[in-house]
């Protein structure tokens, strides 16, 4: 196979940083019209867009909530989420161990981020970055909301206790960091905002010491398009939407009302 | 700091209470203060411990309160017994007419008890030092005379203590005598929050209590103990969210730490364990796209209060008024109160 040429909405072009992306993936992909590729933002109609697209694939920049009714269930191309968090390619490595995670224990996600109008979209990249770990929440309840960030607790379905948090400040750089706590185990998994290539930090602690994991200069965002490349050759299938669609429902109830 | 380096008068300490708090916090960082303090007694209910930890200290043993009350030749008494003891001891310590009276926390278990110890601070004009570390730690008052005014100053704020157990922190610092035996603690998940909040939470509602504007109107969101010790706490007052969690586990890696979160300025304060006679603690202030990395003065704590102590001793002013110290308390148990509650509540919907 070819280069894939890839075009798309010029907003998504930007915030994806698909460009420089693409530039850094010659032998798979090229930036050209038709392109066979496609990337929209994740804004307001989204779904819409994705369900309307004709391209052999696409990419949704950054999605933020929509109605679940509105996700296309059986989307003409593979579909993939480039989340600001949940994308980074860390996160096979880290679902590994959180495997089994004891139910008596906890997990935390703590986002920063620099705006309230950016609470939804972190919100639904939370609990992306839940479920790519294995540890997806099946209940939610909102305990704070306001322009200064949330919190929101719930658990898995092994009854692993969840602790959702954002926090808003332009003091420092955007990002996630998730921290399981056990009895006899602790992981720390800290994922840095997608503008550049600076790696995530994955720890596991013991009683016996502590193991830092080797880092990947990739962003989430050339991840993502790595992924979206081997759905398209099927490779890979790319099941986004299903996971986003049991997301979506269960934040649509306490999201405030805009 | 205001300490003079060569003291011809030491001040005499006596303790009450000889368990791991005296042995492993107070005369380590006592020996170190040679010159300004000297230990003259070390009181234990159990005559064995008192010998024992007396000894180490070059001072005489007891098993009387009175006894050592009744020397004239201490100065400072140190209330290190069990916290139901706290609020008489010192009371009675302030109406011996001692200068200093230093308590551990909490200094009572009620508000009314609080309150007395203040009035009679009041009447006999003996000031009461209230054990808190962090409170003293010099990375925390530098922290905060470097971010200014603290109340209503930050929308998040969030306090995470994951430590092992203490007796490997007690190890480092000494070598234990009569080692009370690990409490086995309460079953129901309420009272393992109040014990949670009152015994390790309380080193930090202090600080907490510093930045919020209205302390006195919170509200608990969620209350939930954790396994196989610990506590996690969400609460809110007038706006401003406080998380608060602990987990004490077989983890090795100790993290203590208290962030604040304000639309343009952030900062995280890491403390060290407790026991441990190291210190400051670590502060990190993000603003305006410059982090500022504070140096305090190198020693922790513990010895930043032993060494306010003798300032106050010799006519400082408390760092921390009883009317504040009053304040605290009837905040820490007011959060005691509310997340037990809150506690029960989640329970029954689980």
């Amino acid at each position: 196979m070819g280069a894939l040429a890839v075009g798309g909405e010029l907003q998504a072009l930007s915030r994806g940083d698909v460009p420089a992306v693409v530039a850094s993936l010659p032998v798979s992909l090229r930036l050209a019209e038709p392109s066979d590729l496609v990337a929209l933002e994740g804004g307001p109609g989204w779904p819409e867009r994705v369900a309307a697209a004709t391209a052999r694939g696409v990419m949704v920049v950054h999605p933020t909530p929509a109605a679940p009714e509105a996700v296309p269930a059986h989307p003409g191309a593979p579909v993939v989420l480039n989340y600001r968090f949940a994308d980074n390619p860390v996160m096979p490595t880290a679902a590994r161990l959180f495997t089994d995670w004891p139910a008596d224990a906890m997990i935390e996600a703590a986002a920063v981020v620099a705006q309230p109008a950016e609470l939804d979209g972190v919100l639904l990249d939370q609990l992306a970055t839940l479920r790519r770990l294995g540890s997806p929440a099946v209940e939610l309840t909102r305990l704070t909301w306001s322009s200064a960030g949330y919190y929101l607790s719930a658990v898995t379905r092994t009854g692993v206790r969840l602790l959702l948090s954002a926090h808003v400040t332009t003091a420092t750089s955007p990002q996630l960091r998730i921290r399981g706590l056990a009895p006899s185990v602790a992981l720390e998994l800290t994922l840095p905002d997608p503008g550049t290539a600076q790696p995530a930090v994955l720890v596991r602690t013991t009683d016996a010491g502590a193991t830092k994991f080797p880092t990947l200069w990739e962003s989430s965002h050339r991840a993502g398009w790595r992924r979206l490349v081997a759905a398209v050759d099927g490779t890979t299938p790319a099941d986004d939407l299903t996971g986003l669609r049991t997301d979506l429902g269960l934040l649509a109830p306490l999201l405030p009302a805009s | 700091m205001s300490v003079s380096p060569i003291s011809p008068n030491p001040l005499g300490v006596g303790f009450l209470g000889a368990g791991p708090v005296t042995q492993a916090i107070h005369l380590p960082a006592l020996a170190g203060l040679g010159h300004l303090f000297s230990v003259r007694a070390v009181m234990d209910a159990d005559g064995g411990t008192a010998r024992s930890v007396a000894a180490r200290a070059g001072a005489r043993p007891s098993t009387s309160v009175q006894d050592v009350l009744q020397d004239e030749s201490i100065d400072v008494i140190a209330v290190c017994s069990p916290h139901p003891f706290h609020a008489e001891q010192v009371i009675e310590a302030c109406l011996a007419g001692k200068k200093v009276v230093l308590c551990e926390k909490p200094f009572a278990t009620t508000v009314e008890d609080a309150t007395r110890i203040a009035e009679v601070c009041a009447t006999t004009g003996v000031p009461v030092l209230v054990g808190a570390m962090h409170t003293h730690d010099p990375g925390w008052l530098a922290f905060t005379q470097a971010w200014g005014e603290t109340a209503g100053s930050a929308q998040h704020i969030r306090c995470s203590a994951v430590l092992p157990p203490n007796p490997r922190f007690e190890d480092f610092a000494t070598e234990v005598s009569h080692r009370p035996p690990a409490p086995t603690g309460p079953t129901a998940a309420a009272d393992r929050i109040r014990d949670g909040v009152l015994g390790l939470a309380i080193h930090d509602l202090p600080l907490i209590r510093a930045f919020l504007a209205e302390p006195g109107q919170i509200v608990v969101h969620e209350a939930r103990s954790l396994t196989p010790f610990g506590y996690s706490i969400i609460f809110s007052s007038a706006g401003q969210v406080v998380e608060l969690h602990a987990l004490m586990s077989e983890n090795w890696d100790p993290h203590w730490s208290f962030q604040v979160f304000a639309p343009t300025r952030a900062a995280t304060v890491t403390f060290m364990p407790s026991y441990v006679q190291a210190g400051p603690a670590d502060v990190v202030i993000d603003e305006a796209g410059r982090r500022t990395q504070l140096k305090a003065a190198p020693h922790n704590g513990y010895l930043g209060e032993w060494q306010h102590l003798y300032d106050v001793a010799h006519g400082g002013a408390p760092r921390y008024g009883t009317a504040e110290l009053v304040a605290d308390l009837a905040f820490a148990l007011d959060v005691a109160e509310q997340a037990c509650g809150a506690a029960a509540t989640t329970n029954r919907a689980a």
